[in-house]
């Protein structure tokens, strides 16, 4: 399949991609993503109000409407914010619904006007790359540098404006001001995004890529790195996925797929993913599952009073305080890790799983100890907390534990500390 | 002793009016002192104007006999932990780089200097090790902790700190207490605002007792008289009973 997507196209997605990723991680960290979307809503208004009156579709003149119109709801904003009670939820809202009826009001006035060139109003909505000029990209790819250097040149800004404003006030650092160009950037730079990927769904090339870099890194440097670099991937994704289908636009096409891998991050990610949480969640319920098989087998055969007895599930059962999820499935994980072998309907232990199930008991024991004589909770009770805690205590804390109660025997109930191999 | 803070006849507040009325007191160097007060008392509106982010109705606030715009470099200001963002993408060592940050501003370069007191700061709490832990994974004592690092690299001759114990355990903030009479016995001054009066007369060795006007200031044991007290505190009487019981233990203990 051969895919038409003009060089000079490719270099707008790229950088404008980049520029939308690192605009969208820095504020995101300041928790205003939602300006970004209000600010690119206002862009119609000014670009069809700039039409009406000098009836000019050319890139400069619908520029220079749209950042005055960005520019306008910006002060908008900070003054309803420093001269009212409202709550930013409130404002942003009826900001942006006022711009945007503003704008969709004057492009069909404009609709009505015979005989100029006005298609690239359409596009503004919905956003199409290639109504892309080559003569315009050198503005784009200029204004998205520029717009990134201003990005990083912050770098130590974000952290007073974001992190800890009052350390910056008495610091004497330009709080406010730092505050005031992050909204200039924004105001300036969301002209870009919205005109790849329309003024409506500008803010989903903001977000998606700053949720990537947030979810993959825990500093800011490296969360605009990933941001940027995944803004432009998606650009240029969507650039290329709606070349390929007939008749789609682009904008919606480009937001579609980075929401879509912005949701996966959010699913997969390594640290906060939703997926790999529960998958360790059910890890250790299975761990837990197992441990607990191998310490009630162990607590049969002390009541036998004979280690290498062979029981039956059901025998195992009624020794289980804390039963697992499955009985046959784990004794299977544990037959196939090696620490008990199955003869006819009977299990017993291997000499590793013997040693297994010594060392949780011993450690579930000196436990109980622990809680009964050290943290003086009553022996009745400490059962259900070595019960839980036995399953996440660190080798550092066994040591600790060892050493604490070395000369212990036996538990809070009379029952022996295996210690050593004699049981 | 040489005078650190002094203020005189302050007073400050808001729109609707002044919370703190003709506050008058000193600090002198070298001592850990507690700004103590019921709520509402007007403390942090006291730090606020201090810091220089209120500015007064009328009075003066000098630090070694200057204006604080002079001088603020050498104040290192701890705020509530409550009042930041810690799910910002940083890790313990950015933040503490901070500290340097107030003597590089924004764009000057970070030299072998700087990353040597950051290290020096983060092991003094002994925070070291947890130098790349994110801060959103760190305790609330550990926070504290990191702060006062951050306070640490700055560098400063004055600490004040805006309730550095709320919501720690016990054993941090005997911690934390320690460390910052470590800074006082090197001869820099430390300030803390402070809400629990019981606790006030064993941690800091100069008081000032403040309920938008200032009660008494001195030494724990001139200030915490049943009289100060009651005026302070409103004669509130379970209050007083207790705490006249716990000085009475504690006076039985030779003073330091």
């Amino acid at each position: 399949m051969i895919i038409d997507l003009p060089i000079h196209i490719l270099i707008a997605l790229a950088f404008i991609g980049w520029f939308s990723g690192l605009m969208g991680a820095i504020l995101l960290v300041h928790h205003r993503v939602l300006i970004g979307d209000v600010l690119s809503h206002s862009v119609l208004a000014g670009s069809a109000f700039v039409f009406l009156i000098f009836m000019d579709a050319s890139f400069p003149m619908l520029i220079a409407g749209a950042f005055a119109s960005t520019i306008l709801s910006a002060i908008l904003i900070e003054f309803i914010r420093t001269n009212t009670p409202l709550k930013d939820d409130v404002i942003l809202g009826i900001v942006l619904a006022f711009m945007f009826a503003l704008g969709i009001s004057f492009l069909a006035v404009a609709q009505r006007i015979p005989d100029v060139d006005k298609a690239i109003l359409n596009t503004l909505l919905l956003g199409e790359v290639s109504a892309i000029l080559p003569n315009e990209v050198p503005y784009m790819v200029i204004a998205s540098v520029i717009g990134s250097l201003f990005i990083w040149g912050f770098y130590r800004g974000w952290f007073f404006t974001g992190f800890d404003s009052v350390f910056g006030y008495t610091q004497h650092l330009p709080v406010g001001i730092i505050r005031k160009i992050l909204l200039i950037i924004t105001a300036s730079g969301i002209l870009l995004t919205a005109y790849i990927s329309g003024v409506v769904l500008a803010v989903g090339l903001l977000i998606a890529p700053a949720l990537i870099g947030r979810y993959f890194s825990t500093r800011l440097h490296t969360t605009l790195l990933i941001a940027g670099f995944s803004g432009s991937a998606l650009a240029v994704l969507g650039g290329f996925i709606s070349a390929s289908i007939e008749g789609l636009s682009t904008g919606p096409l480009i937001v579609f797929s980075a929401g879509l891998i912005g949701l996966l991050t959010i699913m997969f990610s390594p640290h906060y993913g939703i997926i790999l949480h529960k998958l360790r969640y059910q890890i250790f319920k299975w761990t837990r599952g197992m441990e607990n098989i191998l310490r009630a087998g162990y607590k049969l055969l002390e009541q036998k009073g004979n280690m290498s007895y062979a029981f039956t599930i059901e025998e195992l059962k009624q020794t289980c305080d804390d039963p697992p999820p499955s009985w046959t499935l784990l004794l299977k994980v544990l037959e196939w890790k090696g620490f008990v072998q199955k003869k006819g309907t009977r299990w017993t232990f291997t000499s590793a799983g013997l040693e297994k199930a010594r060392h949780l008991t011993r450690l579930h024991r000196l436990l109980e100890l622990y809680l009964s004589e050290i943290v003086k909770i009553a022996p009745e009770r400490v059962h259900s907390y070595a019960e839980s805690l036995e399953h996440i205590i660190t080798p550092e804390v066994e040591k600790r534990l060892y050493e604490l109660l070395r000369d212990k025997q036996y538990d809070p109930h009379k029952k022996p500390v295996p210690w050593n191999g004699s049981g | 002793m040489n005078t650190v803070i002094k203020v005189s006849n302050l007073t400050a507040g808001y729109d609707t009016g002044p919370v703190i009325w003709g506050v008058s007191f000193e600090i002198p160097e070298g001592v850990v002192a507690g700004i103590v007060g019921p709520n509402g008392a007007g403390k942090s509106t006291l730090l606020k104007v201090m810091v220089g982010m209120l500015k007064p109705h009328s009075g003066t606030v000098l630090f070694w006999n200057k204006q604080y715009d002079e001088v603020y470099k050498r104040i290192a200001y701890v705020p509530q932990k409550e009042e930041v963002d810690w799910t910002f993408p940083a890790t313990v060592y950015d933040v503490v780089m901070m500290g340097r940050w107030v003597h590089r501003r924004l764009w000057g370069r970070i030299t072998k200097t700087d990353r040597e007191l950051v290290k020096q700061a983060l092991e003094t709490v002994e925070m070291w090790d947890y130098r790349h832990r994110q801060i959103s994974r760190l305790s609330g004592g550990q926070q504290q902790r990191v702060f006062f690092a951050r306070a640490l690299a700055q560098d400063p001759d004055l600490f004040l700190l805006d309730e550095p114990f709320a919501g720690v355990d016990m054993k941090t903030e005997e911690k934390l207490l320690e460390l910052l009479k470590n800074q006082a016995s090197q001869g820099k001054t430390v300030v803390v605002v402070h809400h629990n009066l019981f606790t006030a007369s064993e941690h800091f060795q100069w008081l000032v007792l403040l309920n938008m006007h200032v009660v008494s200031a001195g030494p724990p044991d001139s200030v915490l008289t049943p009289e100060n007290i009651e005026r302070a505190y409103g004669g509130h009487l379970p209050v007083l009973a207790r705490l006249s019981q716990r000085l009475s233990s504690l006076k039985e203990k030779p003073t330091r």
